[in-house]
């Protein structure tokens, strides 16, 4: 049976680890940052924030300003949640890789 | 945001890459202040470093939305692309010329490197003026339709006002039909505080007419207009907010509709957020609905008006004066000289940049000229070192058209390269013109790269060109291989282009001494400014705003106990000397003149009658201020509200009671009651200037606080050493009384001040800049036709040594040109200036556009510093060895 031809995912690899971190919660750009940054992935905070500007503009992410208290002082915080979209997004691109995965030619490296 | 660095370093930022700016920032001040708790150097380091980020990113995504395709497709591509099969002889030899051009300029790295920086710093820096200036003074504004938008404003006599009365706004608005609509807005911001959130805010907010915004045809972003039933007294109470506000308040504007917002104790409810970047006169945080009801002799609004599609202005005009004529007829007493002039609403704006942009500009301008005339001098001299080159040209049958539009290319490259850099440039220089000079009533905050703006850019690039390599071509390709393929290196001198790049030299001396002249004037006249005496001492005076709310403080005893017992309170903080309140500061707060008279001898027309600046003060502020009482006494508490009294300036006392003691007098002053009221005089002070540094401080009177209580007074605190080290304990002192109440708008009165002269100050900053760079260039261009006179000379100072010349001799041969050429520009640049300096007739302050001493100086220091620089060609020439000099070459 050949596999049905998907189209590729939309999104690119690290769109795709910031969409699986923000899943259902919504998040503090520093905390998808830090995240980031667990994976090997360092960033200027303005380099952060463009690829986060860019979900936002793609659709796939809604990004808004909460203050907070910081030693007495308000400060904003720009936290991020998924979109319909986003979720959208994500799922198809988990279904794509799931439906490569499952089609393989490859040995997997459990089965090597 | 009320973080004035985050508002300062937000507009350095390329508008696109503002989303990426703010939450960069709000996280760099979140990891300050859980780190270190507080705003340090690093912390502005590092906000600054953001900005820089922030453009780099920018660029690299402008590069590669430009360039990336292109690069793209290229790399793709392995085989070069295929030879045209066929060129015609003129396209052949273009590109010849173009590919020897590129040669020649490549060839000499370091002076094209040079040359095309120069040139796009100076074509960047006015194509960034150019779109400030289109957008500022010819563009539209950021309105559908602008060019239908007017502003009407009050005449006296022809003399405009420039503010309107509510009921003159609405027999305006009613009677006439020349208008689709017609808006008013309150003349100033008011100062409000908001509660209910973790703190008590202080905002700014504006009075509209429910109409303002569909007068401007500015939708909402969410939520909706204002109604005309929220326009009635007893409508539920509503406000339009900013975008801004409603993200810092709100975190999403989308969640602020219907919000609840408790605005000086009042509840109001959010019906609708502006766009982002929206703002009409003033910036502030809110709008709600005009319900008052006015007195015609009051005049607080300024009207906007769409005009119906085919009216033109003249027509609307027209209409306009009628309803005047029936109004004056109709109200004698308020309306008998008052008039409406309606203006286009972008030249209304436009104002107060119109003469400092335009100055700006021209003195870019003329940098530019000079930039190009010492380009055009640096390629005679190089022209000059090429003769050789070009007479081989020339005897192998190239024609002097050819040789004229070879060297002539190699100036096009040059313009090119450096306009393609300047459009660069010129998008920073256009975050740096506006951050000096912000354009805020225009509504413009960034100005983006347009058509019109490259059109300029290589207009400009092709003009420089034309300018600073026509007469080096000219010059250049004047060939003469039978001289020039024999006569060595002292064959190769042409005289024209000595005499041409003498002459540049001079016209080059001749524009910077204009430019000096002018900003030599313009910082005399600044100093002379901030020198002026202002009636009070602005030194270690610390000023802040308390707002009180009206629902809270209902009347005036109670606000008048509030500020007792809060000056108390100040006034025991160690460091304090004094401590007082006024309702109006001086300079920050200007405006607010009420009609005044003698009541024995009130005014038979209109000449005789006087307006004095009102202001309301608590005791002590005279004290505080360091104004001198110079009769009869201060204010006091026990002045009650019956009592009606007042205390005047000097040139009121002088005016209205001469040759006698003011003190116990009456005077009339018209508070907007339909009956003047008459008021005794129980003190004379100093004259203070309340309005601008410059001009005429006028009459000022001074009420007790117990007559007119306003509910937002601002503090005036004189201390003993450092003013703003007391704020925290004056902000305590207002907690301790209220939590409630924000303590805003704090500054010392040297801030203020400084900030009143702030455009001056830009203007003097920018032409001095301008004035500098051109001086330098006048000097580089002198010392470089000086080094190359001397060059040529060579032999000849060889011979004079060896013949027994001194030193002095040939020092005085080299500077005797060097100064000759300096006198002819100076000579060329005093009467240019003397005409040009009446231009900034109205920016001078007690300074003459014709000032002698800023002519003659500024004429010595050229001297000097031509001086300098012909010392050193004039070094060179004195170290001259004969016997290397008159070696054959």
């Amino acid at each position: 049976m050949s596999p049905q031809k998907s189209r590729l995912p939309p999104v690119t690899h690290l769109q795709f680890l910031v969409l699986e971190f923000l899943g259902n919660n919504e998040e503090p750009g520093r905390a998808v940052r830090d995240m980031l940054r667990q994976h090997g992935i360092k960033r200027s905070t303005p380099a952060f924030y463009q690829l986060m500007a860019r979900l936002e503009e793609m659709g796939l992410a809604r990004g808004k300003y909460v203050p907070k208290l910081v030693k007495g002082q308000t400060v904003k915080e720009r936290r991020y949640a998924l979109t319909a979209a986003g979720t959208r997004a994500y799922n198809s691109t988990c279904a794509f890789y799931r439906e490569k995965l499952e089609f393989s030619k490859l040995d997997s490296p459990q089965e090597a | 945001m009320s973080d004035p660095l985050f508002r300062k370093l937000r507009r350095l930022v390329p508008k696109r890459q503002r989303c990426v700016f703010d939450p960069s920032y709000h996280d760099l001040v979140d990891q300050h202040l859980s780190s270190t708790g507080r705003r340090n150097i690093p912390f502005r380091l590092g906000a600054l470093m953001l900005v820089a980020q922030c453009h780099t990113l920018w660029l690299r995504s402008l590069v590669k939305r430009s360039f990336g395709r292109r690069f793209a497709n290229q790399t793709a591509k392995a085989p070069p692309p295929p030879t045209p099969p066929h060129t015609g002889r003129l396209i052949h030899s273009l590109l010849q010329d173009f590919r020897y051009a590129l040669r020649a300029l490549l060839k000499s790295p370091a002076y094209t490197a040079f040359v095309v920086s120069v040139l796009a710093l100076g074509i960047g820096a006015n194509v960034a003026m150019f779109s400030v200036t289109d957008a500022a003074l010819l563009r539209a504004l950021p309105f559908p339709d602008a060019d239908r938008l007017v502003m009407g404003r009050t005449t006296w006599e022809g003399r405009i006002g420039p503010s309107v009365s509510i009921p003159d706004y609405r027999d305006y608005r009613d009677e006439s039909e020349v208008f689709e609509s017609f808006a008013a807005i309150l003349g100033g911001d008011t100062g409000n505080t908001i509660t209910g959130g973790t703190e008590p805010e202080w905002v700014s907010g504006s009075v509209v007419s429910v109409n303002l915004f569909s007068t401007l045809r500015i939708d909402p972003q969410v939520g909706r207009h204002f109604t005309t039933d929220e326009a009635e007294p007893g409508a539920p109470n509503v406000v339009i907010i900013s975008h801004g506000y409603g993200e810092r308040r709100f975190g999403s504007v989308a969640e602020a509709v219907g919000a609840n917002l408790i605005i000086d104790g009042d509840p109001y409810t959010v019906v609708g957020v502006m766009p982002a970047g929206f703002h009409f006169l003033h910036e502030v945080d809110f709008w709600s609905p005009l319900r008052r009801e006015g007195h015609r002799g009051s005049h607080s609004w300024l009207t906007v008006g769409r005009l119906m599609p085919g009216v033109s202005l003249g027509h609307a005009q027209s209409q306009v004066d009628v309803i005047s004529a029936q109004l004056a007829a109709a109200y004698p007493e308020t309306n008998e000289i008052k008039g409406l002039l309606l203006t286009d609403l972008q030249e209304v704006l436009a104002e107060d940049y119109h003469l400092s942009l335009l100055l700006l500009t021209g003195a870019i301008g003329l940098v530019l000229l000079i930039t190009c005339v010492n380009i055009a001098g640096l390629l005679l001299a190089r022209g000059s070192t090429r003769s050789r080159e070009l007479s081989v040209r020339a005897a192998l049958g190239a024609s002097r058209g050819r040789l004229v539009r070879q060297l002539f290319t190699e100036s096009v490259l040059i313009a090119v390269a450096a306009g393609a850099l300047g459009i660069v440039l010129a998008a920073w220089f256009q975050n740096l013109v506006l951050t000096f000079l912000p354009l805020d009533s225009l509504g413009i905050s960034e100005v983006q790269i347009s058509s019109s703006m490259l059109l300029f850019a290589l207009v400009l690039s092709l003009g420089t060109a034309l300018v600073f390599g026509g007469a080096p071509a000219l010059s250049g390709a004047r060939a003469n291989p039978a001289r020039d393929l024999t006569g060595g290196t002292r064959a190769s001198a042409h005289s024209g282009a000595t005499r041409l790049r003498s002459g540049l030299v001079v016209l080059q001396v001749a524009l910077s001494v204009v430019l000096l002249i002018g900003s030599g004037l313009l910082i005399r006249s600044f100093a002379r400014l901030r020198n002026v005496d202002m009636g009070f001492e602005t030194e270690q005076l610390l000023t802040a705003d308390v707002q009180l709310s009206t629902s809270e403080y209902p009347d005036r005893d109670a606000r008048l106990q509030f500020f007792e017992n809060l000056l108390g309170d100040v006034r025991a903080i160690p460091g304090v000397l004094s401590a007082s309140a006024i309702n109006k500061l001086p300079i920050r707060s200007p405006w607010m003149n009420w009609g005044v008279w003698d009541p024995d001898n009130p005014p038979q027309d209109r000449s005789d009658y006087r307006s004095a600046y009102s202001r309301t003060v608590l005791p002590g502020y005279f004290d505080a201020m360091g104004i001198p009482v110079l009769s009869g006494r201060d204010v006091r508490v026990t002045d009650g509200p019956n009592t009606a009294r007042l205390v005047i300036s000097e040139a009121m006392a002088t005016w209205f009671f001469p040759n006698q003691e003011a003190v116990g007098q009456q005077v009339a002053v018209n508070l907007g009651a339909t009956e003047p009221t008459n008021l005794e005089v129980i003190g004379v002070v100093g004259d203070v200037r309340v309005n601008t540094l410059a001009g005429d401080p006028g009459f000022q009177m001074y009420f007790p606080y117990t007559q007119l209580p306003y509910s937002a007074m601002s503090l005036t605190v004189r201390t003993q050493g450092e003013p703003t080290a007391i704020v925290n304990a004056i902000r305590s002192a207002i907690q301790a009384r209220n939590p409630n109440i924000p303590l805003a708008n704090i500054a010392t009165m040297e801030q203020i001040i400084s900030r009143s002269v702030a455009a001056s100050r830009t203007l003097n900053v920018m032409l001095a800049l301008f004035a500098g760079s051109a001086l330098l260039l006048a000097m580089i261009g002198l010392y470089g036709v000086l080094a190359y006179h001397v060059v040529q000379r060579l032999h000849e100072i060889g011979v004079r040594v060896a013949l027994g010349a001194s030193s002095g001799n040939v020092v005085q041969l080299v500077l005797q040109r060097g100064l000759l050429l300096v006198a002819a520009g100076i000579a060329l640049g005093v009467p240019a200036a003397a005409g040009a300096t009446l231009l900034l007739q109205r920016q001078l302050y007690g300074v003459d556009p014709t000032d002698p001493g800023t002519f003659v100086g500024v004429s010595l220091c050229f001297a000097l510093v031509g001086m300098v620089a012909c010392l050193i060609p004039a070094m060179r020439a004195m170290r001259v060895d004969p016997l290397t000099a008159l070696q054959p070459e």
